[in-house]
Protein backbone atom coordinates (compact mmCIF):
# COMPACT_ATOMS: atom_id res chain seq x y z
CA UNK A 1 0.00 0.00 0.00
CA UNK A 2 1.10 3.64 -0.83
CA UNK A 3 2.02 6.27 1.57
CA UNK A 4 -0.68 8.53 2.05
CA UNK A 5 -0.07 11.95 1.56
CA UNK A 6 -1.35 14.37 3.80
CA UNK A 7 -1.60 18.40 2.80
CA UNK A 8 -0.79 21.37 5.45
CA UNK A 9 -2.62 24.16 4.25
CA UNK A 10 -2.10 27.33 7.00
CA UNK A 11 -1.11 31.14 6.16
CA UNK A 12 1.04 30.92 8.87
CA UNK A 13 3.96 28.99 8.98
CA UNK A 14 4.62 28.14 12.64
CA UNK A 15 1.58 26.48 12.56
CA UNK A 16 2.47 24.48 9.81
CA UNK A 17 6.00 23.85 11.49
CA UNK A 18 4.00 22.81 14.83
CA UNK A 19 1.66 20.19 12.66
CA UNK A 20 4.26 18.87 10.96
CA UNK A 21 6.28 17.92 13.92
CA UNK A 22 2.80 16.38 15.39
CA UNK A 23 2.80 14.27 12.81
CA UNK A 24 5.92 13.04 12.57
CA UNK A 25 6.60 12.88 15.98
CA UNK A 26 3.22 10.83 16.15
CA UNK A 27 5.12 7.25 13.83
CA UNK A 28 2.45 8.22 11.35
CA UNK A 29 3.67 7.25 7.71
CA UNK A 30 2.71 9.60 5.07
CA UNK A 31 4.55 12.17 2.71
CA UNK A 32 3.51 15.79 3.55
CA UNK A 33 2.91 18.96 1.90
CA UNK A 34 2.24 22.41 2.32
CA UNK A 35 -0.02 25.02 1.07
CA UNK A 36 0.13 28.82 2.57
CA UNK A 37 -3.23 30.18 1.44
CA UNK A 38 -6.68 28.55 0.52
CA UNK A 39 -5.95 29.13 -3.24
CA UNK A 40 -2.95 27.02 -3.05
CA UNK A 41 -3.91 24.37 -1.27
CA UNK A 42 -6.81 23.80 -3.81
CA UNK A 43 -4.22 23.87 -6.58
CA UNK A 44 -1.81 21.52 -4.19
CA UNK A 45 -5.04 19.41 -4.05
CA UNK A 46 -6.11 19.07 -7.41
CA UNK A 47 -2.41 17.91 -8.47
CA UNK A 48 -1.32 15.59 -5.51
CA UNK A 49 -4.60 14.72 -4.95
CA UNK A 50 -3.76 14.12 -0.94
CA UNK A 51 -5.47 11.61 1.00
CA UNK A 52 -6.04 13.85 3.96
CA UNK A 53 -6.06 17.67 4.00
CA UNK A 54 -5.62 19.84 7.32
CA UNK A 55 -7.19 23.19 6.49
CA UNK A 56 -6.98 26.34 8.34
CA UNK A 57 -10.30 28.29 8.18
CA UNK A 58 -9.45 32.37 8.09
CA UNK A 59 -6.60 32.92 5.52
CA UNK A 60 -5.83 34.84 2.53
CA UNK A 61 -7.25 34.42 -0.97
CA UNK A 62 -9.62 31.82 -0.34
CA UNK A 63 -11.34 30.87 3.32
CA UNK A 64 -11.23 27.50 4.70
CA UNK A 65 -14.91 27.46 4.13
CA UNK A 66 -15.04 28.32 0.17
CA UNK A 67 -11.92 25.65 0.20
CA UNK A 68 -14.24 22.92 1.88
CA UNK A 69 -16.43 23.41 -0.37
CA UNK A 70 -14.30 23.48 -3.65
CA UNK A 71 -12.94 20.27 -2.62
CA UNK A 72 -16.16 18.91 -2.65
CA UNK A 73 -16.02 19.18 -6.63
CA UNK A 74 -12.48 19.40 -7.75
CA UNK A 75 -10.75 16.52 -4.94
CA UNK A 76 -14.08 14.80 -3.87
CA UNK A 77 -11.53 11.57 -2.27
CA UNK A 78 -9.50 14.16 -0.11
CA UNK A 79 -10.82 13.94 3.53
CA UNK A 80 -10.68 17.80 5.05
CA UNK A 81 -10.02 18.22 8.57
CA UNK A 82 -10.57 21.83 10.15
CA UNK A 83 -7.80 22.85 12.61
CA UNK A 84 -9.47 26.48 12.85
CA UNK A 85 -9.07 28.92 16.41
CA UNK A 86 -12.78 29.49 15.00
CA UNK A 87 -14.31 26.78 16.17
CA UNK A 88 -17.64 28.47 17.50
CA UNK A 89 -20.48 25.36 17.58
CA UNK A 90 -22.20 27.29 14.28
CA UNK A 91 -19.04 26.89 12.32
CA UNK A 92 -18.32 23.84 13.57
CA UNK A 93 -21.91 22.60 12.26
CA UNK A 94 -21.13 24.40 9.17
CA UNK A 95 -17.90 23.26 8.28
CA UNK A 96 -19.19 19.22 9.35
CA UNK A 97 -21.94 20.20 7.20
CA UNK A 98 -20.28 20.85 4.04
CA UNK A 99 -17.84 17.81 4.42
CA UNK A 100 -15.15 17.98 6.63
CA UNK A 101 -14.20 14.73 8.81
CA UNK A 102 -13.24 16.53 11.85
CA UNK A 103 -12.60 19.97 13.64
CA UNK A 104 -9.92 20.58 15.84
CA UNK A 105 -9.58 23.83 17.40
CA UNK A 106 -6.66 25.77 18.13
CA UNK A 107 -4.37 25.86 20.09
CA UNK A 108 -4.22 22.04 19.81
CA UNK A 109 -2.17 19.71 21.68
CA UNK A 110 0.31 17.60 18.77
CA UNK A 111 -1.88 14.56 19.89
CA UNK A 112 -5.13 15.93 19.28
CA UNK A 113 -3.74 16.42 15.75
CA UNK A 114 -2.32 12.71 15.89
CA UNK A 115 -5.50 11.44 16.59
CA UNK A 116 -7.94 13.50 14.23
CA UNK A 117 -5.58 12.24 11.80
CA UNK A 118 -5.33 8.84 12.63
CA UNK A 119 -9.23 8.83 11.98
CA UNK A 120 -9.19 10.96 9.07
CA UNK A 121 -6.94 8.21 7.53
CA UNK A 122 -9.46 5.58 8.83
CA UNK A 123 -12.69 7.67 7.47
CA UNK B 1 -32.43 32.28 3.83
CA UNK B 2 -30.26 33.95 6.15
CA UNK B 3 -27.74 36.28 4.69
CA UNK B 4 -23.53 35.70 4.34
CA UNK B 5 -21.20 37.32 4.93
CA UNK B 6 -17.44 37.28 4.38
CA UNK B 7 -15.18 39.46 6.86
CA UNK B 8 -11.42 40.26 6.68
CA UNK B 9 -8.57 41.46 8.23
CA UNK B 10 -5.98 44.02 7.78
CA UNK B 11 -3.18 41.42 6.92
CA UNK B 12 -5.38 39.85 3.89
CA UNK B 13 -7.23 36.70 5.62
CA UNK B 14 -10.92 36.10 4.69
CA UNK B 15 -13.01 34.06 6.42
CA UNK B 16 -16.74 32.92 4.85
CA UNK B 17 -19.18 32.86 3.86
CA UNK B 18 -20.68 33.16 7.49
CA UNK B 19 -24.18 33.77 8.88
CA UNK B 20 -24.83 36.85 10.95
CA UNK B 21 -24.94 34.05 14.12
CA UNK B 22 -21.75 32.35 13.45
CA UNK B 23 -20.12 35.75 13.79
CA UNK B 24 -22.31 36.33 16.16
CA UNK B 25 -20.63 33.74 18.27
CA UNK B 26 -17.39 34.45 16.83
CA UNK B 27 -17.22 37.70 18.04
CA UNK B 28 -18.30 37.41 21.09
CA UNK B 29 -16.71 34.28 22.26
CA UNK B 30 -13.53 36.64 22.08
CA UNK B 31 -12.71 34.90 19.06
CA UNK B 32 -13.05 37.54 16.01
CA UNK B 33 -11.34 40.67 16.58
CA UNK B 34 -9.16 42.32 14.16
CA UNK B 35 -11.99 42.74 11.57
CA UNK B 36 -11.62 45.82 9.45
CA UNK B 37 -13.49 45.05 5.75
CA UNK B 38 -16.44 42.94 5.15
CA UNK B 39 -18.28 41.54 1.97
CA UNK B 40 -21.46 39.66 1.14
CA UNK B 41 -20.30 38.06 -1.70
CA UNK B 42 -16.65 36.99 -0.84
CA UNK B 43 -15.72 39.21 -4.19
CA UNK B 44 -17.04 42.83 -3.40
CA UNK B 45 -15.31 44.47 -0.21
CA UNK B 46 -15.98 47.04 1.80
CA UNK B 47 -14.77 48.81 5.00
CA UNK B 48 -16.39 47.45 8.13
CA UNK B 49 -18.31 51.23 8.32
CA UNK B 50 -20.32 50.28 5.57
CA UNK B 51 -22.08 47.02 7.18
CA UNK B 52 -23.54 48.43 10.39
CA UNK B 53 -25.08 45.08 11.57
CA UNK B 54 -21.57 43.90 11.60
CA UNK B 55 -19.95 47.11 12.78
CA UNK B 56 -22.51 46.68 15.71
CA UNK B 57 -21.62 43.20 16.87
CA UNK B 58 -17.84 44.88 16.80
CA UNK B 59 -18.64 47.79 18.77
CA UNK B 60 -21.98 46.74 20.71
CA UNK B 61 -22.11 43.12 21.46
CA UNK B 62 -23.07 42.79 25.17
CA UNK B 63 -24.00 39.30 26.57
CA UNK B 64 -27.28 38.12 27.58
CA UNK B 65 -27.37 38.32 31.11
CA UNK B 66 -30.66 36.22 32.03
CA UNK B 67 -29.98 33.60 29.25
CA UNK B 68 -25.68 32.75 30.86
CA UNK B 69 -27.41 32.50 34.37
CA UNK B 70 -29.78 29.97 33.12
CA UNK B 71 -26.77 28.36 31.63
CA UNK B 72 -24.67 28.79 34.31
CA UNK B 73 -27.53 27.25 36.29
CA UNK B 74 -27.89 24.31 34.17
CA UNK B 75 -24.02 23.55 33.69
CA UNK B 76 -23.60 23.61 37.18
CA UNK B 77 -26.26 20.66 37.95
CA UNK B 78 -23.97 18.66 35.14
CA UNK B 79 -21.21 19.58 37.42
CA UNK B 80 -22.48 17.95 40.32
CA UNK B 81 -22.97 14.96 38.13
CA UNK B 82 -19.91 15.06 36.52
CA UNK B 83 -17.69 15.33 40.33
CA UNK B 84 -18.52 11.32 40.78
CA UNK B 85 -17.61 10.48 37.65
CA UNK B 86 -14.14 8.34 36.69
CA UNK B 87 -11.33 9.92 34.33
CA UNK B 88 -12.46 7.60 31.68
CA UNK B 89 -16.15 7.94 32.17
CA UNK B 90 -15.66 12.12 32.74
CA UNK B 91 -14.00 12.58 29.22
CA UNK B 92 -16.00 9.59 26.87
CA UNK B 93 -13.34 7.04 26.28
CA UNK B 94 -12.99 3.60 27.05
CA UNK B 95 -11.94 2.30 30.86
CA UNK B 96 -9.18 0.84 29.46
CA UNK B 97 -8.03 4.14 26.88
CA UNK B 98 -4.42 4.85 27.34
CA UNK B 99 -3.53 7.87 28.42
CA UNK B 100 -2.84 9.65 25.06
CA UNK B 101 -6.32 8.84 24.43
CA UNK B 102 -7.69 10.55 27.65
CA UNK B 103 -5.55 13.48 26.75
CA UNK B 104 -6.94 14.16 23.37
CA UNK B 105 -10.24 13.72 25.18
CA UNK B 106 -9.29 16.24 27.64
CA UNK B 107 -8.16 19.48 25.20
CA UNK B 108 -11.17 18.60 23.58
CA UNK B 109 -13.37 19.45 26.45
CA UNK B 110 -11.12 21.70 28.56
CA UNK B 111 -10.85 24.53 25.53
CA UNK B 112 -14.25 24.06 25.69
CA UNK B 113 -14.65 25.33 29.36
CA UNK B 114 -10.89 26.97 29.42
CA UNK B 115 -11.10 30.93 30.82
CA UNK B 116 -9.58 31.90 27.07
CA UNK B 117 -12.73 30.48 25.70
CA UNK B 118 -15.15 33.04 27.09
CA UNK B 119 -16.07 36.74 26.01
CA UNK B 120 -15.52 39.88 28.26
CA UNK B 121 -19.13 40.16 29.55
CA UNK B 122 -19.71 36.54 30.48
CA UNK B 123 -22.20 36.80 33.55
CA UNK B 124 -19.82 36.19 36.62
CA UNK B 125 -21.71 33.00 37.30
CA UNK B 126 -20.96 31.77 34.25
CA UNK B 127 -17.25 32.56 34.32
CA UNK B 128 -17.47 30.47 37.65
CA UNK B 129 -18.82 27.35 37.00
CA UNK B 130 -16.58 27.17 33.35
CA UNK B 131 -13.58 27.38 36.12
CA UNK B 132 -14.81 24.65 37.76
CA UNK B 133 -15.44 22.30 35.19
CA UNK B 134 -12.09 22.96 33.80
CA UNK B 135 -10.84 22.62 37.47
CA UNK B 136 -12.06 19.13 37.44
CA UNK B 137 -11.19 18.22 34.68
CA UNK B 138 -7.74 19.11 35.11
CA UNK B 139 -7.59 17.05 38.55
CA UNK B 140 -9.12 13.96 36.65
CA UNK B 141 -6.53 14.44 33.85
CA UNK B 142 -3.68 14.66 36.88
CA UNK B 143 -4.81 11.78 38.52
CA UNK B 144 -4.79 9.49 35.40
CA UNK B 145 -1.82 10.79 34.17
CA UNK B 146 -0.13 10.36 38.02
CA UNK B 147 -1.58 6.45 37.89
CA UNK B 148 0.10 5.79 34.41
CA UNK B 149 3.31 7.68 34.63
CA UNK B 150 6.23 5.80 34.89
CA UNK B 151 8.34 6.84 38.45
CA UNK B 152 11.02 9.24 38.45
CA UNK B 153 13.69 10.42 40.06
CA UNK B 154 12.67 13.97 42.40
CA UNK B 155 13.20 17.31 41.07
CA UNK B 156 14.04 15.36 36.94
CA UNK B 157 12.71 18.16 35.23
CA UNK B 158 14.08 21.27 36.80
CA UNK B 159 17.48 20.95 34.82
CA UNK B 160 17.91 21.63 31.21
CA UNK B 161 15.87 18.64 28.80
CA UNK B 162 18.05 15.96 28.33
CA UNK B 163 16.54 14.35 25.43
CA UNK B 164 16.09 15.41 21.97
CA UNK B 165 13.59 19.28 21.48
CA UNK B 166 14.55 22.70 22.46
CA UNK B 167 17.31 23.10 25.81
CA UNK B 168 15.24 25.11 27.94
CA UNK B 169 16.99 28.01 29.09
CA UNK B 170 15.25 30.06 31.31
CA UNK B 171 14.34 28.80 34.67
CA UNK B 172 12.57 30.72 37.79
CA UNK B 173 14.96 32.73 38.67
CA UNK B 174 14.35 34.82 35.87
CA UNK B 175 11.02 36.23 36.99
CA UNK B 176 11.47 39.07 39.30
CA UNK B 177 8.96 39.02 41.14
CA UNK B 178 5.68 37.04 42.17
CA UNK B 179 3.15 37.59 44.48
CA UNK B 180 -0.33 37.19 45.36
CA UNK B 181 -2.63 39.94 46.08
CA UNK B 182 -6.51 39.52 47.03
CA UNK B 183 -7.40 36.63 44.14
CA UNK B 184 -4.77 37.42 41.81
CA UNK B 185 -1.22 36.76 41.20
CA UNK B 186 1.25 39.45 40.06
CA UNK B 187 4.25 38.26 37.77
CA UNK B 188 6.83 40.39 36.78
CA UNK B 189 9.40 38.98 33.98
CA UNK B 190 12.31 40.63 32.97
CA UNK B 191 12.68 39.57 29.28
CA UNK B 192 15.61 38.97 28.19
CA UNK B 193 17.72 37.05 25.42
CA UNK B 194 18.11 34.02 28.11
CA UNK B 195 14.65 33.91 28.74
CA UNK B 196 12.71 34.95 25.44
CA UNK B 197 11.88 30.83 25.13
CA UNK B 198 8.98 31.76 27.58
CA UNK B 199 7.45 32.61 23.99
CA UNK B 200 8.49 29.90 21.87
CA UNK B 201 9.91 26.70 23.64
CA UNK B 202 6.87 25.35 24.93
CA UNK B 203 5.47 23.14 22.44
CA UNK B 204 1.84 23.94 23.45
CA UNK B 205 1.91 27.40 25.37
CA UNK B 206 3.61 30.09 22.84
CA UNK B 207 3.29 32.95 21.52
CA UNK B 208 1.86 31.46 18.38
CA UNK B 209 -1.10 29.41 19.93
CA UNK B 210 -1.63 32.89 22.21
CA UNK B 211 0.23 32.08 25.45
CA UNK B 212 3.57 31.52 26.83
CA UNK B 213 5.17 29.20 29.59
CA UNK B 214 6.09 30.48 33.12
CA UNK B 215 8.51 28.11 34.50
CA UNK B 216 7.80 27.87 38.76
CA UNK B 217 7.66 24.88 41.34
CA UNK B 218 5.27 27.26 42.82
CA UNK B 219 1.89 25.70 43.06
CA UNK B 220 -0.84 27.88 40.84
CA UNK B 221 -4.38 26.67 40.50
CA UNK B 222 -5.68 26.87 36.79
CA UNK B 223 -7.96 29.91 35.77
CA UNK B 224 -5.88 32.06 38.47
CA UNK B 225 -6.20 35.41 37.09
CA UNK B 226 -2.87 36.72 36.61
CA UNK B 227 -1.51 40.53 36.49
CA UNK B 228 1.69 40.55 34.15
CA UNK B 229 4.41 42.85 33.67
CA UNK B 230 6.46 41.98 30.92
CA UNK B 231 10.05 44.28 31.25
CA UNK B 232 12.02 44.47 28.28
CA UNK B 233 14.35 45.87 30.06
CA UNK B 234 17.28 46.78 27.24
CA UNK B 235 14.22 48.07 24.82
CA UNK B 236 13.37 49.90 27.46
CA UNK B 237 9.54 48.82 27.27
CA UNK B 238 7.24 47.51 29.59
CA UNK B 239 3.67 44.99 28.42
CA UNK B 240 1.12 45.14 31.23
CA UNK B 241 -1.81 42.09 30.93
CA UNK B 242 -4.79 40.74 32.29
CA UNK B 243 -3.82 37.18 31.81
CA UNK B 244 -4.93 33.82 33.50
CA UNK B 245 -3.72 30.69 34.03
CA UNK B 246 -4.57 28.40 31.34
CA UNK B 247 -2.02 25.38 31.26
CA UNK B 248 0.31 23.34 33.76
CA UNK B 249 2.79 21.00 33.20
CA UNK B 250 4.02 19.60 37.16
CA UNK B 251 4.69 16.34 35.77
CA UNK B 252 8.32 15.20 36.89
CA UNK B 253 9.20 13.24 33.46
CA UNK B 254 12.66 14.83 32.57
CA UNK B 255 11.15 16.11 29.37
CA UNK B 256 10.48 19.77 30.29
CA UNK B 257 10.33 22.32 33.54
CA UNK B 258 7.83 22.45 35.42
CA UNK B 259 5.18 25.11 35.40
CA UNK B 260 2.19 26.86 33.40
CA UNK B 261 0.95 28.20 30.91
CA UNK B 262 -0.47 31.81 30.61
CA UNK B 263 -2.82 32.82 28.14
CA UNK B 264 -2.06 36.14 26.24
CA UNK B 265 -5.66 37.12 25.00
CA UNK B 266 -5.07 40.32 25.80
CA UNK B 267 -2.00 41.04 23.77
CA UNK B 268 -2.60 44.39 21.54
CA UNK B 269 -1.50 44.48 17.88
CA UNK B 270 1.13 46.13 18.36
CA UNK B 271 2.78 44.64 21.38
CA UNK B 272 2.47 41.25 19.39
CA UNK B 273 4.34 42.91 17.47
CA UNK B 274 6.73 44.62 19.14
CA UNK B 275 7.73 41.12 21.06
CA UNK B 276 7.86 39.50 17.44
CA UNK B 277 10.54 41.93 16.78
CA UNK B 278 12.60 41.28 19.85
CA UNK B 279 12.31 37.16 18.86
CA UNK B 280 13.54 37.76 15.51
CA UNK B 281 16.22 39.69 17.20
CA UNK B 282 17.01 37.77 19.78
CA UNK B 283 16.31 34.44 18.83
CA UNK B 284 17.18 34.12 15.20
CA UNK B 285 15.56 31.37 12.86
CA UNK B 286 12.72 30.92 15.46
CA UNK B 287 9.36 31.93 13.38
CA UNK B 288 6.66 33.54 15.32
CA UNK B 289 4.36 35.62 13.52
CA UNK B 290 0.73 34.20 13.49
CA UNK B 291 -1.99 34.79 15.71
Amino acid sequence: MSTPTLLLVDDDRFVRNLLRDAIQESGLEVRLLEASDGQEGLEVAARERPAVMLLDLFMPRRSGLEVLAAMKDSSPDTRVLIISSMDAEPVVEQAMSAGAVGFVGKPFHPLEIALAVRQALAH
Amino acid sequence: MSTNYWIGDSIGRVLGPLTLQSLRELIGSGRLKAVTRASRDGSSWEPIEQFNEVKDLLGTLKANPAAEAQQAARLRQQLSQMQGLPAHQLFGVKADAPVEELRGAFFRLAKRYSPEHQGQDTHPELRKVHAEVFELLSRRMREAEAQQAPARAPNAARGPQQQGGPVYTYSAEEFVGMQTRNDRLQVSVKVSTRNAGIFTDHRIINLQSGGLFLPTDKPIKLGTRVELVLDFEQQQKQIKLRSSVIWEYTLDDGKQPRGYGLGLADLRAEERSFIDEFLRGHRTGVPTTGR
